[in-house]
């Protein structure tokens, strides 16, 4: 059919279109070979940047709960003894040669008392060693319970589940979380009902604090400092921080976070 | 005939209109060293093709195999120096330099070991060779830099990867030029070269992309 002639040309070109297709795919595997290479560099840096992170708010949050025990420690130690000496001190005074004068010590006996119980409670909340001694569940009961005490607010605090104690650590910045979230309806929200949901499941915690006050656009408040201070601290804890808010319709806030490493949510 | 006459034409062709987007190129943008050096090799690729034009098409074929043999050493210095301002480590550089050189003189010794006025299958095959070895050498290079940039954005890349491409198909080519004169009557140096446009075409082809993409990273 071909001539030798022929058949050499025909076997050039054959191995010439060959030559070009394996060119081209070996340029084509190493395009291929660089994007995963490029998308495994970026994937390293955001690990790296992510870790950075952490370790920096990690830094802040110690830095912020030492604060937090140096004036707790402060009140206790120097503005709760001076009080108490003033209280001791009003109690000598002998009333019985100016009656008159009686109500007016004794009202100020109560009023000093009732500003050390005060005291003490601001330092126990400000402590880290409740929650490290008695737990998250009592220490969010005691927290609500002050803030009940105030009769400015309703808050019910409901627990399902089975309770599961965390590392007192990852307790701690749940626990500061909810008391930002607390703190944050009482100066913004001008709620008069606030229920705390805590439910425990065998794999995670949910939290879900909803008041009825008079809420917020929360797409265009979403960077504000408090809020990005509960999203990075549910983010240390593996978890999640959700918001929904609406002017008018009050706030939920949703906190789900893993009980165990291997629960991640 | 006719087919070996529109493969010429259409390289012709191809080399014009990469001329055109390297002069374009040039005057647009403050370009860097190395793609200067590219459109000097288009300049150079582009007057070649000219002269080879006019002397297959009104004065037969007379002059274009030396004009041809010494196109390899302006080449080989001018690609090879393209690849070599693509490389971003200083100590590669300066190695690579020292054996652009060598190889260059090794190139005009084999260039002048063979009749000037026939096709030197060795010249080519060493010329295309060498700047394969560079190309290869600035893809190794790429994954050991931070991978910074999209490769699709990377200007050098595309005309490096038509250098490895367009050599790549002339070098084995180039090797049996000898071997089929001798066993086949009717290949002879033209029909060799005009085999090796295609090399040539492809190459321009990605050198165009080249230019194309330094435009729009220079826009962005």
């Amino acid at each position: 059919m071909f001539d030798e002639n022929q058949k050499n040309i025909i076997f050039f070109v054959a191995i010439s279109l060959l030559l070009i297709i394996m060119l081209i795919a070996m340029v084509a595997s190493i395009i291929y070979r660089y994007q995963n290479y490029r998308i495994d560099y970026l994937s390293n840096i955001n690990k790296l940047k992510l870790n950075h992170e952490n370790d920096m708010l990690r830094s802040q949050l110690e830095i912020q709960e030492q604060t937090f025990q140096n004036i707790s420690r402060e009140i206790h130690d120097n503005i709760g003894q001076k009080l108490t000496l003033a209280k001791l001190q009003l109690n000598t005074i002998d009333l019985s040669r100016e009656p008159s004068s009686r109500s007016m010590v004794e009202d100020a006996v109560k009023i000093i008392g009732g500003a050390i119980r005060d005291l003490s409670d601001i330092s126990r909340s400000m402590s880290s060693e409740v929650i490290m001694n008695s737990g998250f569940i009592k220490a969010l009961e005691f927290e609500i319970n002050q803030l009940n005490k105030t009769r400015l607010y309703s808050i019910i605090l409901k627990i399902t589940g089975d309770t599961e104690f965390m590392d007192s650590g990852k307790e701690l910045l749940l626990f500061r979380i909810v008391q930002e979230a607390l703190s944050n309806i009482m100066k913004h929200s001008e709620a008069s009902e606030v229920s705390v949901d805590v439910h425990y499941t065998k794999a995670d915690l949910s939290l879900i604090i909803v008041d009825n006050g008079k809420g917020f656009d929360s797409k265009s408040k979403s960077n504000a400092n408090g809020l990005i201070n509960m999203a990075k601290r549910a983010k240390m804890l593996d978890g999640v921080f959700e918001i929904d808010s609406k002017k008018g319709e009050g706030t939920t806030i949703t906190i789900k976070i893993p009980l165990y490493e291997s629960t991640k949510v | 005939m006719a087919f070996k006459f529109f493969l010429f034409n259409l390289q012709c062709a191809i080399i014009c209109v990469s001329f055109i987007f390297s002069l374009v190129t040039l005057i647009r943008i403050n370009t860097t060293a190395n793609f200067k050096g590219l459109f000097l090799y288009c300049l150079f690729a582009f007057l070649l093709a000219i002269l080879s034009f006019l002397e297959q098409n009104f004065y037969g074929v007379r002059y274009a195999a030396i004009f041809l043999n010494f196109s390899l050493i302006i080449q080989l210095i001018l690609l090879g120096n393209f690849i070599l301002l693509a490389l971003t480590s200083v100590r590669s550089r300066r190695i690579f330099r020292i054996f652009l050189v060598i190889f260059v003189f090794i190139l005009i010794g084999i260039i002048f070991q063979n009749k000037l006025t026939s096709m030197n299958s060795k010249a080519y095959s060493f010329s295309d060779l060498c700047l394969i070895i560079f190309a290869i050498f600035y893809y190794l290079q790429l994954f050991k830099d931070p991978p910074t940039q999209k490769l699709n954005n990377q200007p050098s890349f595309w005309v490096i990867t038509g250098i490895f491409v367009g050599m790549g198909i002339n070098t084995p080519l180039a090797s049996f030029v000898d071997y089929f004169k001798i066993h086949n009557s009717i290949i002879d140096d033209y029909f060799f070269y005009i085999i090796m446009v295609n090399g040539y075409l492809i190459m321009h082809f990605f050198f165009i992309k080249g230019f194309i993409c330094l435009m729009r990273t220079k826009k962005t």
